[in-house]
C-alpha cells in the first residue's frame, strides 16, 4: 500500500469511527439522558389512566328500606374523527340517533360531523334509553353490514329518592362544585344539606384508578394493565328513621298543612328512652328528585323558596310558649321548693310586676292554684312565680340544663343553638325572670322542645337525639355504630314523674289538650301557644301564634315522645290554641303509631261519640 | 482407496456433529412458537377479563337501576296508590290470626355504650 492509499485508509476509519461515535453519543443522549422524557412521550401515546368511579352509598330506614340510591345513568359521547373516517357518514348518523335520543336531526347532525374526539351528544341517559340507541345502531349494521363507529357510552349515575317528598328535610340533597384544575373543569357531587351533606364523608367512596395500554383500536391490552387502585365504594348509612312511623306523621302533618295553612308546621317523633329519631317531617315540603316540585297548597303548587328546603325541626327557632313551663315546674320539685300540692296565688288572673301586667287566660281566674294545676291549666303566673322561688341563676341554670342555649348535636347540618339569654347579659331585663318561665324571651328549636320533653319522660334523663343508627359497608359490616347518648340527669327521677303525673292530667276534660287524647292510651304533655314576636324587638303580634304540643305515650311508661307544631296557622281567633290545632294530629299520629308499635292499651277506650267530639 | 470409496467419504454429511446445532435450533422453535402461543392465549385472556368485566360492569348497573325500581314502587306512596288503583288489594286478617311475637325492636338499643358520635363532642 503506498502513502496515499494509507492516509486514505486511516482518515476513512477515523471518519466512521467519527460517525459511529457520534451516533453512539446520540443514542446514549436518547436513551439515558432523555430516557425519562421520551418514556412519558410514549406512555402518553399508548398508556391512559383509566379513572374507576366509586359508588355513593346508600341511604336506609332502621328496617332496612332504601330512601337514597343511586340510579346509573349514561353520557353518549361522540368521537368525531372516528366517525370521518368509517364508513357511515354523519348525516345518516344523526338520523339514525334522533328517534332513540328525542333529539332533532339538525341539532345532533353538527356534533357529530366534526373533527372534536370528545363530543357530548346527550346526557342522563338511562339503561334503557341508552340499550335503545346501541340496538338502534345493531340493526343498521346487520340490515347494511356497515358499522357505526365513534359512538360510545359513558357511565354516569343520579342520585334518586324513592320516596319523593317524604323525609326530604332529613335526608337533604346533591349538588355539584364545579373546579378548574390545570385548565379542565372538575365537576364534584356533595351532599348539600341533611343526611346527605352532614354524613357526606361516610356516603361517598374513594374513586380508583388504573393504568392501561390500548392498541391502535382504541381496545386495552389488558396483560399490560400497570399500577391499579381499586375504588372503594361509599358506606352506607342506616337511619333511626322508621319509614312506616314516618308515613303516618307525613300523613297527618299533610292534614295539618292544608286545614290551618301555617307557615310551616314540624313534627317529630323520639324514643326518649334512647333519643333515637323516629320521625322528623316538616311542612312545606319539596321532592329532592325535582328540586322546582314540593307541596301544594288548595291545590296549586307552592314556590319552592331557599326556606321551603330547610329543617324547621333543627334550624327555625321560635318562642315555645307554655310548652316551656315544664322546666320552672320540673326544676322547683327537683329542688324541693314545691311539691305538686304547694298552692301559688294568682292574684286574680292579673299580676303587675316590672311596671307591666302579666295576664292568666279565662280559666286561670282561681285565687290560688297548687302546683299540679298550675301545670294543667297552663298558669303564666303560677309558672312566673316558680321562675321567681327558683332565683334568677338557678333557673338560668336548669333551661341550660334542659339543652336550650345550646345544639343538640343530633347529626343533622345547620343545627342552631337557639337563644338563652343569662342573668348577667344585657338581654335579661327585670322581666324576663317572670317571662322565660312561660315561654317567652327564650327561642328554642323544635328538636330541643322534644329532648327537654323526653328528659321528664325518661325520668329526667336527657338523651341526645340520633338520626343516625349506623354507618354500614356493603356486606353489611358495621364500621360505626352510634349508640344513645346520655348527656346528663337533669333533674331526679322523682321530679319527672311527679311532672308526669301532671302532664297526664293535661290531656283531660281539665286540662287544655283534651284533643290530643289518644283512644285506649294514656298519655301526658304539654300545650304550647306563643304570639309571635314582631321583627326588631316591636312587641308581639295580637293574633299570630306559634301553636304547639308536645306529649308522651304510654303515660306510665313513655315510649314515644312527639311534637306538633304550627307556626301562625290560620285559624279562628278563639280556637288558634296548641290543644286545639296540635293537638288533634298528636291524637291520631298517637294511636297509629302505638297500634304499629304494638303497645298494649292501657286505659278504656273511649266510646266513638266521644272520640268524634275531639276531631277538629 | 478407490474413487467411488473416496467419493462416498468426501460426500458424507457429519450429523453426529451437526445434531445438537439442530437440537438447539429446534429447541428454539419450539420455545419461540411455546412463547408466541402463550403470548397469545394471555392477549386472548386479557380480552376475556376485559368482557368480563364489562359484562359485570353492566350487571352491576342493571341491579342498581333495578334495586332503585322496585324501591320506587315499593313506597308507601306507591303501593297507596296501586290499592287506590285497584291494582293491589288489602285482606282484613282476622285479630285471632295473628301472632304477635315481642323481640326488642333495636338490639342493644337500651344499653349506654361507648360514644361514637361526633356531635357528643361538640
Amino acid at each position: 500500500m503506498n502513502s496515499t492509499a494509507r492516509v486514505r485508509a486511516i482518515i476513512a476509519c477515523f471518519g466512521l469511527i467519527g460517525c459511529f461515535t457520534g451516533f453512539s453519543a446520540r443514542l446514549v443522549y436518547l436513551q439515558v439522558d432523555q430516557h425519562e422524557k421520551f418514556e412519558r412521550l410514549a406512555a402518553e401515546k399508548h398508556v391512559k389512566k383509566q379513572e374507576i368511579l366509586a359508588g355513593r352509598g346508600e341511604i336506609r330506614d332502621v328496617n332496612g328500606e332504601l330512601l337514597a340510591a343511586n340510579e346509573p345513568l349514561n353520557t353518549l359521547v361522540a368521537d368525531g374523527s372516528v366517525i370521518a373516517a368509517g364508513k357511515v357518514p354523519p348525516s345518516e348518523i344523526a338520523a339514525l340517533l334522533a328517534g332513540p335520543l328525542k333529539m332533532d336531526r339538525a341539532k345532533l347532525l353538527p356534533k357529530l360531523d366534526t373533527s372534536r374526539k370528545y363530543v357530548v351528544l346527550k346526557r342522563s341517559l338511562t339503561e334503557g334509553e341508552a340499550a335503545a340507541v346501541f340496538q338502534c345502531l345493531e340493526d343498521y349494521q346487520k340490515r347494511t353490514q356497515k358499522a357505526v363507529r365513534g359512538i360510545f357510552p359513558e357511565p354516569d349515575s343520579r342520585r334518586v329518592y324513592p320516596n319523593n317528598e317524604a323525609l326530604c328535610h332529613v335526608l337533604g340533597f346533591m349538588g355539584e362544585k364545579r373546579t378548574q384544575i390545570n385548565g379542565v373543569e372538575e365537576t364534584e357531587r356533595m351532599g348539600v344539606e341533611g343526611i346527605e351533606r352532614s354524613m357526606d364523608k361516610w356516603l361517598r367512596g374513594y374513586d380508583g384508578f388504573r393504568y392501561i395500554e390500548r392498541d391502535r383500536t382504541g381496545k386495552e391490552i389488558v396483560p399490560y394493565r400497570g399500577q391499579e387502585r381499586t375504588a372503594r365504594d361509599g358506606y352506607n348509612v342506616r337511619l333511626t328513621i322508621d319509614m312506616r312511623i314516618q308515613h303516618i306523621v307525613e300523613t297527618e302533618l299533610n292534614d295539618l298543612f292544608k286545614q290551618y295553612r301555617p307557615e310551616f308546621a314540624t313534627a317529630i317523633m323520639m324514643e326518649p328512652k334512647t333519643g333515637r329519631i323516629l320521625a322528623m317531617a316538616n311542612r312545606p315540603c319539596f321532592d329532592p328528585n325535582d328540586l322546582s316540585r314540593g307541596s301544594t297548597q288548595n291545590g296549586k303548587p307552592l314556590e319552592i323558596k331557599h326556606e321551603t328546603m330547610k329543617n324547621c325541626a333543627v334550624i327555625n327557632v321560635v318562642e315555645p310558649g307554655s310548652v316551656f313551663k315544664i322546666v320552672p315546674v320540673s326544676a322547683a320539685l327537683n329542688d324541693k321548693l314545691v311539691t305538686l300540692d304547694t298552692m301559688i296565688g294568682l292574684e286574680g288572673g292579673r299580676w303587675s310586676y316590672g311596671g307591666k301586667i302579666l295576664k292568666d287566660h279565662g280559666h286561670c281566674d282561681h285565687p290560688d292554684l297548687s302546683v299540679f294545676d298550675v301545670v294543667v291549666k297552663s298558669s303564666n303566673i303560677g309558672a312566673a312565680k316558680l321562675g321567681m322561688r327558683l332565683g334568677e341563676q338557678r333557673f338560668y341554670e336548669y333551661v341550660r340544663a334542659f339543652g336550650f342555649g345550646e345544639r343538640t348535636g343530633i347529626n343533622l347540618p345547620g343545627e342552631v343553638a337557639g337563644i338563652v339569654h343569662s342573668p348577667k347579659s344585657a338581654g335579661w331585663n327585670v322581666l324576663t325572670i317572670t317571662r322565660m318561665p312561660m315561654g317567652q324571651g327564650v327561642c328554642v328549636t323544635p328538636i330541643q322542645m322534644v329532648a327537654a320533653m323526653s328528659a321528664i319522660a325518661n325520668g329526667g334523663k336527657l338523651m341526645m337525639p340520633q338520626i343516625v343508627d349506623s354507618v354500614v359497608d356493603g356486606g353489611g359490616k358495621s364500621i360505626v355504630d352510634f349508640s344513645p347518648v346520655q348527656l346528663r340527669q337533669v333533674v331526679s327521677e322523682d321530679a319527672a314523674a311527679k311532672l308526669r303525673s301532671a302532664l297526664k292530667e293535661v290531656i283531660s276534660k281539665r286540662g287544655t289538650a283534651f284533643p290530643a287524647t289518644i283512644p285506649g292510651y294514656s298519655a301526658g304533655g304539654k300545650t304550647g301557644t306563643a304570639n309571635i314576636a314582631k321583627p326588631n324587638g316591636g312587641g308581639y303580634y295580637d293574633n299570630r301564634y306559634v301553636t304547639s304540643f308536645v306529649g308522651f305515650f304510654p303515660a306510665n311508661d313513655p315510649q314515644v315522645v312527639c311534637l306538633v307544631m304550627a307556626y301562625d296557622p290560620k285559624a279562628a281567633e278563639n280556637l288558634t290554641y296548641g290543644g286545639l290545632v296540635a293537638g288533634p294530629s298528636f291524637s291520631r299520629i298517637g294511636e297509629q303509631t302505638a297500634h304499629y308499635l304494638n303497645l298494649p292499651p292501657d286505659v278504656e277506650q273511649p266510646a266513638p261519640q266521644a272520640i268524634a267530639k275531639m276531631g277538629r | 482407496m478407490s474413487t467411488n470409496r473416496r467419493r462416498r467419504l468426501e460426500n458424507t454429511v457429519p450429523v453426529g456433529a451437526y445434531s445438537p446445532w439442530f437440537l438447539i435450533a429446534i429447541l428454539a422453535l419450539l420455545g419461540g412458537l411455546t412463547w408466541i402461543y402463550y403470548k397469545n392465549q394471555l392477549f386472548n385472556r386479557g380480552t376475556t377479563i376485559r368482557l368480563k368485566e364489562e359484562e359485570l360492569a353492566c350487571l352491576v348497573r342493571k341491579n342498581e337501576d333495578l334495586k332503585g325500581r322496585i324501591a320506587q314502587l315499593s313506597t308507601y306512596a306507591a303501593l297507596q296508590k296501586c290499592c287506590n288503583d285497584g291494582t293491589i288489594k288489602m285482606i282484613k286478617i282476622a285479630p285471632a290470626s295473628i301472632v304477635h311475637v315481642d323481640f326488642p325492636r333495636h338490639a342493644g338499643g337500651s344499653e349506654i355504650r361507648a360514644v361514637s358520635n361526633e356531635g357528643a363532642r361538640r
